[in-house]
């Protein structure tokens, strides 16, 4: 991303985004033409439960703004389960961040079902608003190699 | 008939395509059937995608009826996205024309509405759309909102191409002149087609009743008054309002909401009821509380039939939600004029009138049979026949056949249905169409269209070509195509990178393999759509499909991206950045596969058991049979008639008989399962005998390979404890009735009084018996028969004679069987006095006796319901969980209702939940097609994203195993490490997260790919 100091601060946010719930919403918004921000990079996995909160500090560490974990929505799971368990997992790592210090709400969870593309667009502008109020993270520049 | 006589055609015709057409097509294509699948409709689904939840869980789970093994080829996205699957055919728009020929050798003509737009070259652009001039109701939205004559039949964009609504077309040629790719056509020719098929199953489902035929309540004249199905348009956040729950005249969140069940079912024209009715307006009532919990919401019905498996816990739920329920049959609607609101009339248990006034009405309408039906009943054709109400005529022991040999029946066709029964039938119909139709050879790398195999050397380095699509102008005209180009270019492991107008179009599909080799290239990213993905247009490239990485530019960035193109580009940049580097260390896959043992084990004596035993084995696999009882026939042994009329002893010879004398299958009696190792295609089962050796030794053991297993343990009638029962030999439980009935020695009885619900639907057995309001039925109708003065009297709470049993219901009140309502807060009291009986039940319509029923009868038969026996021991042998009323649970309560967790167990019968008997032989022969259908290809194929397991790291602390859903991890003692059972595994990925040591990876999907991909997006 080039850094222009005259413009306002543009979050980059990863997104991990569910193959079956999620990705099918992105889809139908897309195709809806519902206008979000541009902000969140996608990665497509097959599960939120397969999201490592290692992946989260990696995004964080790199320099992401943000994360956006997004899944089905509870008892959806194709797996059965796998939100569930990254909820819990997201809610511990959320405990660590805040214990060193950082800021934890650059993390988020959310869940959206394949018929939501409104629900979608709305967290995208949720997401990137809130993480524009932050401002960029302070890590990113620390740990810039 | 014997396999090798039968006549065998190429495929098989799978007429309709909501949620049973689309099982029994999964379920045949499996097992290696070539399928069309013909809906008239533009698009799959039925109702299903009109709705985004289902009870009695209010989840989503349509995708976990896609295939488990080798699931690459298939769709793996959501299925409202389409279906993709190499062994079916799909025929949209198409509808069943006529047919010649006989079982085995059909030959059909189905008839094809003029396409307007051809789906080869819609790219679904959308600009047809946007210059449309016509606007119409869209059904989708049940006429909620608007949409143009050119348009999309659901909002899943992949799923189809654009279509034209003819009736509304004006054919003015906006569309035409715009359309980029030269895909539409005003004046196209439908088309027939002949298709050579051996079997055929109708699954051609239900229309929703037409509310003009009860104007009474208003539906179409009042805004406020909406069906049910218009509310989940509502409901929905793909709907008019977007989820939220306005209602049409004020476009405000309505405070009070009315239900108002049986419309257009259980009346004087439809003497059936339509089966789901309850249970989906407990689901919209339920959903409404959640979202505005401060809304009245009330139901007024007049039995609540909430008999399947969780659902009368469910209603308890909804009561417990502060749902209102009603007692009362509303017989008209008035309209309050100043404000919209709608007035009914009800009629209280106590014969109060009130009026009520609601902000909104819902309408539970109920399923009429299709005019279709009409089509194939004509001798001249399928010659099927029809029942009294219109729908398939089938037999009580042969559930999903029609009168013609070689056409199955499932859904609703064969009468009203919910999804579950839906999905039971599908699979049956699947297993009995199957032997009317060869199956496709499975080659050595698992599919008849797995894709190209590994071309490329493992290791090899990454040479990537990157292919931007400009969609036309949609992606080019708000990405900076140029720049993206040299921004492609520049990445590492990119060889070359190009541009085209239409990725998609057959010739720039053809010349992609063609460039790459040309170029040296051996991985390709298609940066284009989505419907490239859900299409499966990669699969056309001849490249193994984990070489290829499709970046969503057109839905994930140009077009939610319109006003801003520079942050568009930029976003394009690191999207397909990323997809390189997700190639760049992607390593061509390897498909790996379990070998299976053909055989299955079915564990029962009853029904269900046997006719599992008898459906795998028409397969021809061999089938183990054991049950801890002396001999088969389970509590069918007890059962002479049925409410059809059906001869069950008779039956049960037959099939006693042919399970007896086929010598692949193998009776174990007297034994039960200790033991059960393996997985799916490898199941090591020990019994033991239940018998002790008389000298004195170890009981005897044996021990079985299985490829599948199939749960079809029987369940007990209750021992009530109430009503005197024990305690007078006056006092008897319908099988005990049926007993006496059967031999004939009633002796002289004038006066019968029946309790239902008894030991049912109460705090201990919170579920409903659902099979003995129809034998109360039964029994009632048969002393009718006996002595038509003899005074039959049911106390009920609700009469579960739901579907088609309505009519049985009907009939045994014109017999004269008297029915009266009791509350469970006060039950009917039951006293012994100078050798009477005498029952006093309250009854508050009744204005004499301070509201007291009080009998005298010769005979009180308590309906009491089935319970599973103590199964815990089993479940923890098998590694499976029960329900809370201690029946087995299934692997999804919707779509895979007879599939376990653990893959290649199968539930039926009893061992499921309460089921009658016709009900019990679809879903046993369900079970036995599921259990049959792992076994066709001789082996179990993994995917291509599978998980691994890095030995020299793993610990073996065996986090991995207890987090699997599927069973796919195991520890292997010998090497104390944990290994994968790859063809189990289903990719998810949650292992990799559980693992404290970096040992778990996905392969396909791995940590470095992951990571690279995040540096890549920054």
């Amino acid at each position: 991303m080039s850094d222009n100091d005259n413009k306002e601060f543009e979050p980059t946010i990863i997104g991990y985004f569910c193959n079956w719930c999620t990705y099918a919403a992105a889809d139908v918004a897309g195709s809806s033409r519902l206008q979000y921000p541009h902000n969140v990079r996608a990665i497509r996995v097959m599960c939120s439960g397969s999201v490592d909160p290692l992946y989260v500090l990696r995004a964080l560490f790199s320099g992401a703004d943000g994360v956006l974990i997004a899944g089905c929505r509870p008892g959806d799971c194709h797996y059965i389960s796998g939100n569930y368990k990254e909820r819990r997992r997201i809610l511990v790592l959320k405990t660590i961040l805040e214990t060193l210090g950082m800021e934890s709400d650059r993390v988020w969870l959310r869940w959206v079902g394949a018929s939501e593309s409104p629900k979608f667009a709305a967290t995208m502008n949720e997401v990137t608003a809130a993480i524009k109020k932050l401002g960029p993270n302070p890590i990113g520049n620390a740990w810039a190699i | 008939m014997s396999e090798t006589k039968r006549k065998k055609g190429k495929a098989v015709l799978v007429v309709g395509g909501g949620a049973a057409g689309i099982r029994a097509s999964l379920d045949l294509a499996e097992m290696g059937h070539k399928v069309y699948l013909c809906d008239r409709k533009p698009s799959l689904g039925g109702v299903l995608v009109h709705t985004d939840r289902w009870f009695p869980d209010n989840h989503c789970g349509m995708c976990k009826m896609l295939p488990i093994f080798s699931r690459d080829d298939k769709s793996q996205f959501c299925l409202r996205s389409g279906l993709v699957h190499p062994n079916i055919e799909l025929l949209p728009m198409t509808e069943f024309d006529s047919v010649t020929g006989e079982a085995g050798d059909f030959t059909v003509t189905v008839k094809s509405a003029p396409a307007g737009v051809n789906p080869e070259l819609c790219v679904g652009c959308g600009t047809c759309n946007s210059v449309c001039p016509v606007e119409v109701p869209d059904e989708f939205n049940e006429g909620l909102s608007q949409r143009k004559a050119i348009y999309l039949r659901t909002p899943w964009l992949p799923s189809n191409s654009y279509v034209i609504d003819w009736a509304a077309c004006t054919k003015c040629g906006e569309c035409v002149a715009h359309c980029p790719t030269k895909a539409i056509n005003l004046s196209p020719q439908g088309s027939s087609k002949k298709i050579s098929v051996g079997s055929i199953i109708l699954s051609t489902g239900i229309e929703q009743f037409n509310t003009e035929a009860a104007s009474q309540y208003g539906h179409g004249r009042y805004p406020n008054v909406l069906t049910s199905i218009e509310l989940e348009r509502l409901l929905s956040q793909s709907g008019p309002t977007e989820g939220v729950m306005l209602r049409p005249s004020d476009k405000k969140v309505p405070q009070s909401v009315a239900f108002l069940q049986c419309v257009g079912s259980r009346d004087m024209k439809r003497n059936y009821c339509s089966f789901a009715c309850c249970m989906y307006a407990l689901k919209e009532a339920m959903l409404i509380k959640k979202l505005y919990p401060q809304v009245e919401v009330e139901i007024f019905y007049m039995d609540m039939r909430v008999f399947g498996k969780g659902y009368h816990r469910y209603y308890e739920q909804a009561k417990a939600a502060g749902i209102k329920f009603t007692r009362c049959r509303v017989p008209l609607v008035k309209q309050d004029f100043q404000n919209g609101d709608l007035i009914i009339t009800t009629a209280g248990e106590d014969n109060s009138l009130k009026q009520r006034r609601f902000n909104m009405l819902v309408l539970s309408v109920g399923q009429v049979p299709s005019p279709l039906f009409q089509v194939l009943a004509d001798p001249g054709g399928l010659g099927i026949k029809l029942n009294q109400h219109g729908f398939c005529q089938t037999g009580e022991f042969t559930p999903v056949e029609t009168s013609t040999p070689g056409v199955f029946v499932c859904g609703s066709a064969s009468g009203p249905k919910n999804i579950t029964d839906s999905m039971i039938g599908a699979s049956a119909a699947a297993g009995k169409a199957s032997h009317y139709a060869i199956s496709v050879e499975w080659p050595e790398n698992g599919g008849p269209s797995n894709g190209a195999g590994t071309d490329f050397e493992i290791d090899a380095p990454a040479k990537t070509a990157v292919l931007l699509c400009d969609c036309g102008n949609q992606i080019s005209s708000i990405i900076d195509m140029e720049d993206l180009l040299d921004a492609s270019r520049a990445l590492p492991s990119v060889v070359y990178a190009e541009r085209a107008p239409y990725l998609c179009m057959e010739d720039a599909l053809a010349s992609i393999r063609p460039k790459m080799d040309h170029h040296g290239a051996n991985r390709v990213v298609l940066a284009s759509c989505a419907p490239f993905l859900t299409r499966r247009l990669g699969a056309s490239i001849d490249l193994d499909p984990s070489l290829i990485q499709v970046v969503n530019l057109r839905e994930e960035v140009a077009w939610p991206n319109q006003e801003n193109p520079v942050a568009a580009t930029d976003k394009a940049r690191a999207l397909i950045s990323m997809a390189v580097e997700r190639l760049r260390l992607q390593q061509p896959a390897v498909m790996l596969h379990i070998a299976m043992n053909q055989s299955a084990l079915v564990v029962g004596s009853g029904l269900a058991a046997m006719v599992a035993a008898r459906t795998i084995s028409d397969f021809g696999y061999e089938v183990h049979i054991v049950s801890r009882e002396p001999e088969l026939g389970g509590r069918a042994r007890n059962i002479r008639t049925t409410l059809s009329g059906s001869d069950v002893p008779a039956f049960l010879e037959d099939l006693r008989r042919t399970l007896a004398n086929n010598p692949d299958i193998h009776q174990y009696k007297g034994v039960e399962i200790a033991t059960v190792e393996g997985h799916a295609g490898n199941f090591h089962v020990i019994l033991t005998s239940t018998v002790a050796d008389p000298s004195g030794k170890d009981l005897a053991t044996s021990s079985l390979e299985v490829g599948s297993i199939v749960l079809a343990m029987g369940a007990d009638e209750l021992r009530p404890t109430e009503y005197l029962y024990g305690q007078n030999d006056k006092v008897i439980t319908q099988t005990e009735l049926e007993a006496r009935l059967n031999t004939g020695d009633l002796g002289d009885v004038k006066s019968v009084a029946m309790v239902q619900c008894v030991g049912s639907r109460d705090e201990d057995r919170p579920y409903c018996g659902r099979i003995c309001c129809a034998e109360a039925l039964l029994n009632a109708l048969r002393i009718k028969e006996a002595n038509p003065h003899a005074e039959v009297v049911i106390f009920y709470r609700d009469m579960m004679s739901y579907g088609l049993m309505e009519a049985d219901y009907k009939r045994a009140r014109e017999k004269g069987v008297l029915f009266v309502r009791y509350d469970p807060e006060r039950k009917p009291e039951v006293k012994a006095e100078g050798g009477k009986l005498r029952v006093t039940v309250r009854e508050t319509a009744l204005p004499r006796n301070d509201g007291n029923i009080v009998m005298e009868p010769d005979l009180l038969v308590l309906s009491v319901p089935l319970v599973p026996r103590d199964q815990t021991a089993l479940a923890a042998i098998l590694g499976l969980e029960l329900t809370e009323d201690g029946f087995f649970k299934e692997a999804e309560v919707k779509f895979r209702p007879v599939d376990c967790v653990r893959d290649g167990i199968f539930i039926c019968g009893l061992a499921h939940s309460p089921r009658g008997m016709a009900e019990s032989i679809t879903q046993a022969q369900a079970a036995g097609q599921r259990a049959a259908s792992i076994m066709a290809k001789g082996r179990l194929m993994s995917g291509r994203t599978v998980s691994e397991v890095k030995a020299r790291w793993c610990a073996g602390c065996q986090m991995c195993v207890d987090i699997c859903p599927y069973n796919a991890r195991v520890m292997d003692e010998s090497e104390g490490v944990v290994m994968v059972l790859e063809a189990l595994c289903q990719g998810c990925g949650t292992c990799v997260v559980s693992c404290p040591s970096g040992a778990a990876g996905l392969r396909g999907l791995s940590d470095k790919q992951i990571m690279s991909m995040v540096d890549a997006a920054l």
